[in-house]
């Protein structure tokens, strides 16, 4: 398989008391090795569940995949379907080949374990190393998310840190077992602009070192025109439009985009103008 | 009649940090550290900043939901500091609140009819049927069917509870609404209607608008003026055009750069070197910041100094 994952007619449903929802709804996609693909949608459009089938992880809050696969390449002669794999081939892959942050870092870290033991036990885990080379690697992991003075903040617990920093924990901890997909789940929603500036060009810049393909899941357009090399557009379980940014935002297919797209603030917009000015509504 | 509508002079809110069974103060939160601005009528001013740099603190205390330390609240041409709390509350007409969270600032108890109504029984405006019939006529105003006013807030999306909010902020009349980060938690394409609906109520009944929120890019397409907070401090404020398209703090510029541009062409991948974080606006007791040197850089346009 020439792609790095494949997800065909993928379906996850949820059983309420209303019924099936059909939070996703037999959506395809690819993601190639090393690419950053951006699928951006409003609430409830179904991009983070999709996000977590991609690791089964749905089945924690009652969902359950209804159909399609999810083909991933493990190797350039192994490829597997995440879909139908046996639980101990999902944990082999969980934070080993493909790794997922969220985006409220402080309910996602451990709050009784200090960070480094929460980093190094996953690597324990995974690279089936030592405490001690586990510890040295968590040190190097601090290091390239750029936490100031690694060795002493191993030792400090999640809330010594500030949002900003929590989620370059997060990062630190995804990433080492270096996957070849990382999922971000709105990883700078949460954070200050100026901090999420920081973040995901340090995110951008462990891509180029680690080279890593990222699926990167957001509301946000400005955050899609800076690290999409692809978009997918999604709305109430189903994928509406794909394609290259340049091509999204300046010449979108369908009435969804263009109404997504005209209603996004494009900082810039105003030069020149006198007076506010209302959104274009289509 | 003047044009100005609200003048803050020198408004101080410091928070008390307790410890201890004593309840000893041991530190002082400076939220809002000196800060004066005009608003006028039928205007948009928004105070933008990042989180705890004091502008819903400061939004608050111009309403006196939180008592300020010190400074002069002039509006309408009454100095609010001076009113009784009888006066005050007849004040209160004129100046309204919309919030963040649509979720949380509805009472869950209430139809949304009763809660649109509550401020007009409150400040006895309307009674009987003329109430019933000033409920549906702000429901159609903001683009909701009358028929909802029995329906209860779980009942509607968030866009739509921020309708609701803005229908209740508006009943009594008011010359001024503080929107507290008020299209924030929005999706994008509502928060586009939601602005939208807000600048033609502007429009329609001349309302002045004291927005507060962090996003840079929304800011740009609702404001008249524009100040920008750090620390409790207005570090640059000025018309819209003067600190969009000159702005003279570096902090505004650090602000500006950091927004992410819609546009592929434009957007720029960053070098991502930087690692720094935002001081605390927490100082010891008994320590009295310096107040505000501001430079006017052109016309109606200031920076500050310190």
């Amino acid at each position: 398989m020439e792609n790095l994952l494949e997800a065909n007619n993928l379906s996850v449903y949820f059983d309420s008391d209303d019924g099936v929802i059909k939070a996703v709804d037999g959506i395809s996609f690819k993601i190639k090795h090393g690419e950053t693909l951006a699928l951006v949608g409003e609430s409830g459009s179904g991009k983070s569940v999709s996000a977590m089938s991609l690791m089964r992880l749905n089945e924690i809050t009652n969902g359950y995949i209804a159909s399609g696969s999810i083909k991933f390449s493990l190797s350039k002669n192994e490829t597997v379907d995440i879909v139908t794999i046996k639980d101990d081939g999902l944990q082999k892959i969980r934070g080993n080949e493909i790794s997922m942050i969220f985006q409220e870092p402080t309910t996602s870290l451990n709050p009784v374990l200090t960070i480094g033991k929460q980093i190094s036990e996953s690597i324990e885990l995974h690279q089936k190393l030592n405490k001690e080379d586990a510890k040295k690697k968590t040190v190097e992991m601090l290091n390239l998310v750029r936490i100031p003075e690694p060795e002493k903040q191993y030792k400090q617990y999640p809330h010594h840190f500030s949002g900003g920093m929590r989620q370059r924990v997060m990062i630190a901890m995804a990433l080492s077992c270096r996957p070849k997909l990382l999922i971000a789940d709105e990883p700078t929603t949460a954070l200050d602009v100026t901090i999420q500036s920081q973040i995901l060009s340090l995110i951008n810049n462990l891509q180029n070192q680690l080279g890593m393909a990222i699926l990167f899941i957001t509301h946000d357009m400005g955050i899609v025109a800076e690290v999409a090399d692809r978009v997918i557009v999604m709305l109430n379980g189903k994928i509406v439009e794909e394609g290259l940014p340049k091509q999204i935002f300046h010449n979108p297919g369908e009435e969804y985009t263009k109404r997504l797209i005209n209603a996004v603030p494009k900082i810039g917009s105003m030069r020149g103008k006198k007076n506010p000015e209302k959104f274009f509504e289509i | 009649m003047s044009n100005r509508l609200l003048e803050v002079k020198n408004l101080v809110t410091h928070f008390n940090i307790t410890n201890g069974i004593f309840g000893r103060t041991t530190g002082v939160v400076h939220a809002v550290d000196d800060v004066s601005f005009v608003l006028n009528r039928a205007e948009t001013l928004s105070i933008v900043g990042e989180s705890g740099c004091g502008k819903s603190t400061t939004g608050r205390s111009i309403l006196k939901l939180i008592p300020m330390k010190s400074g002069k609240i002039i509006f309408m041409n009454e100095d609010t500091s001076s009113l009784s709390s009888t006066e005050m509350q007849k004040m209160r007409v004129n100046m309204q609140m919309i919030f963040q969270d649509p979720f949380s600032s509805l009472n869950p108890r209430l139809t949304i009819g009763s809660a649109i109504a509550e401020p007009l029984k409150r400040h006895k405006l309307f009674s009987g049927k003329d109430l019933k019939d000033k409920v549906n006529e702000l429901l159609v105003r903001v683009g909701l069917l009358p028929e909802n006013a029995n329906r209860y807030p779980h009942e509607f999306s968030g866009g739509q509870r921020q309708r609701i909010c803005i229908a209740r902020a508006l009943g009594p009349k008011p010359a001024l609404i503080v929107a507290d980060e008020a299209v924030s938690a929005l999706d994008v394409t509502i928060q586009a209607q939601i602005i939208n609906l807000m600048m033609d109520l502007q429009d329609e009944f001349e309302i002045s608008f004291l927005f507060i929120s962090h996003d840079m890019a929304v800011v740009e397409r609702i404001s008249h003026k524009v100040a920008v907070m750090y620390l409790g401090r207005i570090v640059e404020i000025g018309s819209r055009i003067q600190v969009f398209e000159n702005p003279s703090h570096p902090y505004t510029n650090k602000l500006l750069n950091a927004v992410p541009v819609a546009d592929p062409n434009v957007a720029r991948k960053s070098d991502g070197l930087l690692n720094d974080e935002v001081p605390s606006p927490i100082k010891p007791v008994g320590y009295s910041t310096p107040p505000v040197k501001m430079e006017e850089v052109e016309m109606g346009h200031f920076v500050s100094l310190n």
